[in-house]
């Protein structure tokens, strides 16, 4: 049974969720748009952590130890919840890093993933995202297990 | 020959700029070929069999207890006990010896910087049998606060476990001084020496200790061997941890009867290559080569700080007078991880974070740092190379 001091503070974090996953509206087309017109590794991280810019600043209400991501080397907290549940299931979701470089990678996975149906979710192929972004050449294998570890957590929900 | 073209490593990693030794050491030719050859042609197991082969490698195995000894002037090879490393070596001290001579209540001592391995085991062990756990504290510059201790000793703690070197900081400390307030209040003390060995001139017996532990894989030997040192007057209280095959005298189907130290603490099949190539690194140590290249490691060290002090927003933490080498930094409020990624662009090789410190993090008020270490092959040009770098990172980071 939910308390209804629980149920207060789902409801904030939902709304916090929606607020922050509909300000965020780029798509992974214009990651890759992005990123293509870079070239050498300092541009390409650059455009990252620019990207990383992108994204809301997380409330700290969703920076609670409750929503780190396992398994990433710096602080990685993600949110999500449904919407339209029953009809037209939307993943909404609130992410962000302490670090510049992985907060632009977690904007690089929110951009395929946030206001995504379920559907579009399932049929989308992020490997072949990655891979045409050229990232995890360029990551080490820490970060790049990082990325990995937020897509599982997002494939999860 | 130079120092660096004594370690393959540096032939194949031309690019790398290993600046994280204090995590592990690179390894010698020397120490790669003695663990090359063991398996190639000595390969036998010690202490059993009657053929020549199986004697020769138990002569060897045995003249590594031998060289240790000696290497840290213990009072006999037997006070030499092969573990897997620090943190087997710290543990065993836990279970063979405070887990049934300390008291609820008891009073242990240890520093707020040490690493998780002569931390950890010792909170869990006061959890078990409500032990009283107090923390030398640093002070602002990383030094450790030598009144607070004294007064600590004054309380009659029953065992003092302490680093002597600080694996996040470098810092030195005043281990002869405090070794000597501890015994003489009655405690027992243990040094994690893993930071202090390929350093530091170790002599248990001057220093009086009960324990002394370290790894051979931050002194230039391979990974999976370390030491216990155990005085000679606290065998009696050791209590054996693991029960098989080495550590027995007799067997019947009623009782066992076990051999004494060190074979009590060393049960089955030793790391007997390790063991072997561990002899390999303390010549290497003790060779004239090494010991004239590690004494310019300090103007290497100081060239780095001052490097380093003159770019604004630079933070160092830790001792810069007694230090083995290590400059553990933070740059404006920019995550350590930003940093140690774009360094790791560059060929650098540090580690960043917590340093498996995360009480010391904790007390200095931050989440980790970048930390540099070195070790007697690094010279000017890896120092150029990573300010270089460090300098690209921050420029990138300015966005």
């Amino acid at each position: 049974m939910t308390t209804s001091s629980n149920a207060d503070s789902d409801n904030l974090v939902t709304e916090l969720v929606q607020e922050f996953s509909s300000q965020f509206t780029l798509t992974d087309e214009d990651v890759q748009r992005l990123l293509e017109a870079e070239k050498g590794w300092q541009n390409k991280y650059r455009r990252i952590m620019l990207i990383g810019k992108d994204l809301p600043v997380l409330p700290q209400e969703l920076k609670s130890d409750d929503f780190l991501v396992q398994g990433c080397e710096s602080n990685v907290w993600l949110t999500h919840f449904w919407q339209d549940e029953d009809q037209n299931p939307t993943l909404r979701l609130a992410a962000s890093s302490d670090a510049k470089i992985v907060k632009g990678l977690v904007a690089i996975v929110l951009a395929a993933f946030n206001n995504k149906t379920k559907q579009q979710i399932q049929t989308f192929d992020v490997n072949q995202y990655l891979e045409s972004l050229a990232l995890l050449d360029e990551l080490s294998a820490s970060r790049g297990n990082g990325i990995k570890a937020i897509i599982d957590a997002i494939r999860s929900f | 020959m130079s120092l660096k073209e004594q370690f393959p490593f540096f032939q194949h990693n031309p690019e790398t700029v290993y600046l994280d030794s204090a995590a592990t050491t690179q390894k010698p030719a020397t120490v790669i070929n003695a663990l090359d050859r063991f398996y190639q042609a000595d390969n036998v197991n010690v202490h059993r069999g009657s053929y020549r082969a199986a004697k020769q490698a138990t002569n060897d195995y045995e003249q590594s207890r031998i060289d240790v000894a000696k290497f840290i002037n213990a009072f006999t090879p037997s006070d030499i006990v092969w573990t897997k490393g620090t943190t087997d070596s710290i543990n065993t001290v836990a279970l063979s010896w405070a887990s049934h001579q300390l008291n609820e209540g008891d009073l242990l001592v240890l520093l707020a910087s040490e690493h998780h391995a002569n931390f950890v085991p010792w909170q869990q062990l006061a959890q078990i049998k409500s032990l009283r756990i107090e923390y030398v504290e640093l002070n602002a510059s990383g030094v450790i606060d030598l009144e607070q201790f004294e007064a600590l000793m004054a309380e009659k703690p029953k065992l003092v476990a302490m680093q002597h070197v600080s694996n996040a900081l470098g810092n030195i400390h005043p281990i002869e001084k405090m070794t000597k307030l501890a015994k003489a209040s009655g405690a027992t003390v243990l040094i994690d020496g893993a930071q202090a060995i390929a350093h530091l001139p170790v002599d248990v017996q001057s220093l009086g200790c009960d324990f002394y532990a370290f790894s051979g894989h931050k002194m230039f030997g391979p990974t999976g061997i370390g030491v216990l040192y155990i005085a000679p007057w606290i065998k009696a209280d050791i209590k054996p941890v693991n029960f098989g095959g080495e550590m027995i005298k007799r067997v019947s189907r009623n009782d066992t009867s076990f051999r004494p130290l060190p074979a009590l603490l060393e049960t089955g099949t030793p790391n007997i290559a390790g063991v072997i190539t561990l002899k390999a690194a303390v010549e290497f140590i003790q060779s004239e080569r090494y010991q004239q290249q590690h004494e310019h490691l300090q103007s290497l060290y100081h060239g780095l700080l001052s490097q380093l002090n003159a770019i604004e927003g630079i933070r160092i933490y830790g001792d810069e007078i007694n230090n083995v080498g290590v400059v553990s930094f933070t740059y404006a409020d920019e995550s350590v991880s930003d940093l140690g990624a774009l360094l790791d662009q560059q060929g650098i090789a540090v580690r960043v974070g917590h340093h498996c410190a995360m009480p010391l993090m904790e007390a200095l008020g931050i989440n980790g740092t970048v930390r540099v270490s070195l070790a007697a092959y690094n010279d000017m040009d890896d120092i150029e190379r990573f300010v270089t770098a460090l300098r690209e990172s921050i420029a990138m980071l300015d966005i």
